[in-house]
């Protein structure tokens, strides 16, 4: 087995491709509005955006889907499930999607139809949550709950993923 | 000769990086009021793309700016006949969905959604209604080619290309992109005065910016057909329209304005231009292929003596001509003649000029096999099937611009009114600077050829680092140099402007309104 096809498996065991669905490997580009004080889910910063943290996918996988820009999908694996709408791009290579920063999961995400109407999570939902050493360090209360989900920050994705559009869009 | 100083703008693409904290803190400042939330005074584009509002460019939907027939120009949409044909429904007037429906969030639903057993989520929300929707378009919904195919596919400065030239802009890895900053042009022609029913829109003497009198508007829009930048906007709540101020509180007590100091790739640059007003008729009416050669020679040397001469007849004052000679903007537009106005087709003869970006053009897409350049490249560089490489090695100095991966009719589109020339001009030039900068530092480029470079450009080696300190090396100071405010001179403050009926501000359809008369 590749370690590609191995990597695969550490996140879809359990979840299976079913119906008009992709597997791609979602990965983490440098920060769109990182040079801004406020976070993305400031409503400045989401006007600025698409009103949501999109998730972008090439044209390719797109049509292959019939996936149309600002359709809703749901992007999911064994660890979780993060609902979004599509930004279709030619930027994007065929195979990958990315998602550039950290959505806040109370404000404007759906529930997902593929986890029998939950709401969905953030990004980071469908991340490995593997603790690196230097996170445990500090004790100023990182690890609290509060209303977003406590992952890994955003450079650590690269995970492997799948993506189908949403069947019908439920707040 | 009528001299007169205006506030001009310089935006130096290359250095833009699409951050969006020029509309941020514009929006903070003036637009974040009821009735305005749709409104960027400053928004920042990617192109290609569609903009905000949707395919503004695109004068056959919106009809702004002017049109020439014969030997004068007319408002392509808007004038007289035009209003009073259009009185109940002006077809070409943007509709809030070209801009966008502006959204929020119903986040008291976080806090009183009744218990259950998953987490509540606050929905989008229309600012308009209050009712929940769905968020189609947003002021800068084709970030980054988001969207392409629907968005930067359907730009309109592509449709002189050919459909290979347009197919070749958006394949993967070969793409280029660029960010395109847009205020008020503040124009000398400007098309919203000269469209104004109610004439309560003005351009100010002291300094040339574009004000619409809130007391005088009477709603009537023509302004937002008119404006073929789409930069004048009609304030739904207070029945009013507005625009960019060129935050004139800020200049007259010496700051630069907000979207220009929170610059964080400090591409804005601001000072004075004396200009010959007597030309504007002239050069708005003249040829399409001159155009911009005119709107560059009605820009007058503020060293000259006559110029000055003319200028303090003319009530400018002194801190306003010293202040010229040190603009920033004449240096970029005029003494080095590296930037262009947006759009001069539209005959507004914007005050906004742009550095065109050199940054996609730096490589090579002639036909070059795969195995001729795997001598030259490291081994692991992408090679593509089709033979089709980039050459980023070729010995010669300029010999890329023309095989540009951003295709120079798509800039010549945007700031030449299609003249490839103008922006290859300007392209070299930019060029030419960074080679001999290359020359000067890495020294892997010899002194004969880095001369051959600038002499080839037009420029010399001092004008290079000129250009080069005040590309990259300039204080908050030589970036934006603001006369004193003469509040004692202003004299369209005590103007009743009924009396410049009809004229764009200047009277050059109606004589009776001149300066001092």
């Amino acid at each position: 087995m590749t370690s590609r096809r191995r990597s695969r498996a550490g996140d879809l065991k359990e979840t299976l491709k079913g119906g008009d669905a992709r597997i791609l490997n979602c990965l983490t580009p440098h920060g769109k509005w990182h040079i801004h004080s406020t976070y993305m889910e400031n409503h400045r910063m989401l006007t600025l955006s698409r009103g949501c943290e999109p998730v972008w996918m090439s044209e390719v996988d797109a049509a292959e889907l019939e996936i149309k820009d600002n359709d809703w999908v749901e992007v999911y694996n064994d660890h979780g499930v993060y609902c979004a709408r599509a930004s279709v791009s030619a930027r994007i290579p065929k195979g990958v999607c990315i998602v550039y920063h950290v959505p806040e999961r109370t404000v404007g995400i759906p529930k997902s139809q593929v986890r029998g109407g939950k709401r969905a999570g953030g990004h980071n939902s469908f991340t490995r949550i593997h603790l690196k050493p230097n996170y445990l360090a500090g004790g100023y209360g990182q690890f609290s709950y509060h209303f977003n989900y406590w992952g890994p920050i955003a450079p650590n994705r690269d995970t492997h993923v799948i993506v189908k559009r949403m069947d019908k869009v439920v707040f | 000769m009528d001299v007169r100083s205006q506030i001009s703008m310089v935006f130096h693409l290359d250095k833009c990086i699409g951050c969006h904290t020029c509309s941020v803190a514009c929006k903070n400042i003036w637009t974040d009021r009821k009735g305005a939330e749709y409104m960027w005074w400053n928004n920042v584009e990617t192109k290609p793309g569609t903009g905000y509002p949707g395919k503004w460019e695109d004068q056959e939907i919106y009809k702004g700016g002017w049109k020439k027939d014969g030997d004068k120009i007319y408002l392509k949409g808007a004038g007289r006949p035009k209003s009073l044909t259009n009185i109940f429904h002006n077809p070409h007037l943007p509709k809030i969905d070209d801009y966008y429906e502006p959204f929020t969030y119903k986040y008291l639903d976080l806090i009183e959604s009744p218990a259950g057993d998953d987490q509540p989520t606050a929905r989008p929300i229309s600012m308009i209604t209050g009712e929940p929707m769905d968020i189609k378009m947003g002021p800068n919904w084709d970030d980054d080619l988001s969207g392409s195919p629907d968005y930067a596919r359907n730009d309109p400065n592509l449709t002189k290309l050919s459909p290979a030239e347009q197919e070749a802009m958006f394949q993967l890895e070969r793409m280029a992109f660029f960010y395109l900053p847009r205020i008020c042009n503040h124009c000398l022609n400007p098309a919203c005065v000269a469209a104004c029913p109610s004439q309560a829109i003005y351009k100010r003497g002291e300094d040339g910016v574009v004000l619409i009198n809130q007391n005088v508007c009477r709603a009537w829009r023509m302004c937002v057909t008119a404006c073929p930048y789409k930069k004048t906007y009609y304030n739904w709540n207070t029945g009013k329209s507005e625009k960019c101020i060129l935050c004139y509180p800020r200049i007259e007590s010496g700051h630069a304005p907000a979207c220009m100091h929170s610059c964080v790739g400090r591409i804005r640059y601001l000072g004075v231009l004396l200009y010959d007003a007597d030309q504007i008729e002239s050069v708005a009416s003249s040829d399409e292929e001159s155009l911009v050669d005119q709107q560059m020679n009605m820009i007058l040397d503020p060293f000259d003596p006559e110029v000055i001469a003319a200028a303090k007849a003319n009530g400018v004052a002194d801190s306003t001509i010293d202040a010229a000679q040190y603009s920033p903007t004449y240096k970029f537009v005029k003494t080095w003649g590296l930037a262009l106005p947006l759009h001069p087709e539209f005959r507004t003869l914007p005050m906004l000029f742009y550095v065109p970006p050199l940054l996609p053009v730096m490589a090579s897409v002639r036909d070059v096999s795969n195995e001729a350049q795997q001598e030259k490249l490291n081994p692991i560089a992408k090679q593509w099937p089709d033979n089709w490489l980039y050459d980023t090695s070729t010995e010669e100095i300029f010999g890329t611009i023309d095989q540009a991966r951003f295709p120079l009719e798509y800039m010549a589109n945007l700031f030449s009114a299609g003249d490839t020339s103008k922006v290859k001009e300007r392209i070299m030039k930019l060029m030419a600077v960074r080679i001999y900068r290359r020359h000067k530092t890495v020294g892997d480029i010899s002194e004969e050829k880095s001369n051959e470079a600038l002499s080839t450009a037009g420029l010399t080696p001092e004008l290079a680092d000129a250009i080069y300190y005040l590309t990259s090396l300039p204080k908050f100071d030589d970036r934006f140099v603001i006369p004193a405010a003469h509040r004692e001179q202003a004299i369209e403050m005590m103007e009743f402007t009924g009396d410049v009926k009809g004229n764009t501000g200047f009277g050059f359809k109606d004589k009776s309104a001149e300066r001092g008369s």
